[in-house]
């Protein structure tokens, strides 16, 4: 896993010192990496961060979808606030498959 | 030495090592999901699928890949019998990998309806030239995919850096397309007990 940020390592996953701000660990293709986030932001701002993070940029940001654990497509564009996320709560950022058959 | 390995051997294996232990890793998580890594060596691993929703928890595939020479070539998929570790033929296989077509702004509740109505048109991931032969898992980033000749258009080296391939992505594509939206198990009582198949949810599948 990325060496997480200073404020990351003080609460991952849980508010962090700002009262607007949350800790996500998000799993990139397999990878978890520690990304702050603003909950008055859409959820969709923690993708390219989450992205630039753990180094994939070779995929557009349209062909990765944000899922929790039990594999539901999340609404990234929903505010963070609103989507009631626990403490510690990983998030899974998945690459789509490209055509088959 | 691996036999048909032609890539530097210390680089496919230092390559699948990294793979496996980014699943160590999360394997807590993968668990909770159903996937138990048993064999990891290269340049082998073999992963059992097991359905947590269901009762008994059941398990319903067992698939190896074949890191050899990654990875200048993507991963090799087989589904094998998670007893024996013998590939599995297409009539044996047990249940489906799937994706819905044409719904992708659908709602859960519309595409329930259409699967009620017998409206929703599937994309088969799991393909084979017979019943009898050994299936391959038709998916970019999948070795048999980019061998096959109806692909040679699409070139594995166009994928190579896109994530795709990975030991993760492979085994999201098979728990998301073919586990995760099993509900049930259908049985069929005549004289005796017969597994007719998994019942699936429709709209947890991949769009």
């Amino acid at each position: 896993m990325k060496q997480p940020t200073e404020t990351s390592k003080k609460a991952a996953g849980q508010a962090t010192g700002s009262k607007n701000e949350v800790t996500f660990i998000i799993v990139v293709n397999g990878d978890p990496v520690s990304v702050v986030a603003n909950l008055n932001a859409p959820l969709h701002t923690v993708i390219g961060k989450a992205l630039a993070e753990s180094g994939n940029v070779g995929q557009p940001q349209e062909n990765w979808e944000l899922k929790d654990a039990a594999g539901n497509v999340l609404d990234a564009s929903k505010k963070i606030e609103g989507l009631g996320f626990a403490a510690g709560t990983k998030l899974f950022l998945s690459l789509k498959a490209g055509a088959a058959g | 030495m691996i036999r048909g390995q032609f890539v530097d051997e210390a680089v496919s294996r230092r390559k699948f090592e990294r793979e496996v232990a980014r699943y160590r890793e999360l394997e807590g998580e993968y668990r909770r999901r159903g996937w138990f890594l048993i064999e990891a060596a290269f340049p082998t691993v073999l992963v059992i699928f097991a359905s947590p929703k269901l009762a008994p928890k059941t398990i319903v595939c067992a698939v190896r890949l074949d890191f050899t020479n990654y990875d200048l070539v993507p991963p090799s998929v087989t589904f094998v019998d998670p007893f024996t570790g013998i590939p599995l033929p297409m009539k044996s296989l047990g249940f489906n990998m799937r994706r819905l077509d044409g719904v992708a702004n659908a709602t859960p509740q519309t595409i329930t309806a259409m699967g009620q109505q017998g409206r929703l048109v599937f994309q088969e991931l799991i393909q084979a030239h017979s019943p009898e032969e050994v299936p391959f898992l038709c998916l970019p980033g999948v070795r048999e995919y980019h061998d096959h000749p109806a692909h040679t258009g699409d070139s594995w080296l166009l994928h190579r850096r896109s994530g795709e391939g990975s030991l993760h992505f492979i085994l999201e594509q098979i728990w998301a397309s073919g586990i995760n939206p099993i509900r049930n198990i259908n049985y069929h009582v005549q004289y005796q007990l017969q597994f007719q198949g998994f019942l699936v949810d429709g709209a947890a599948l991949p769009r």
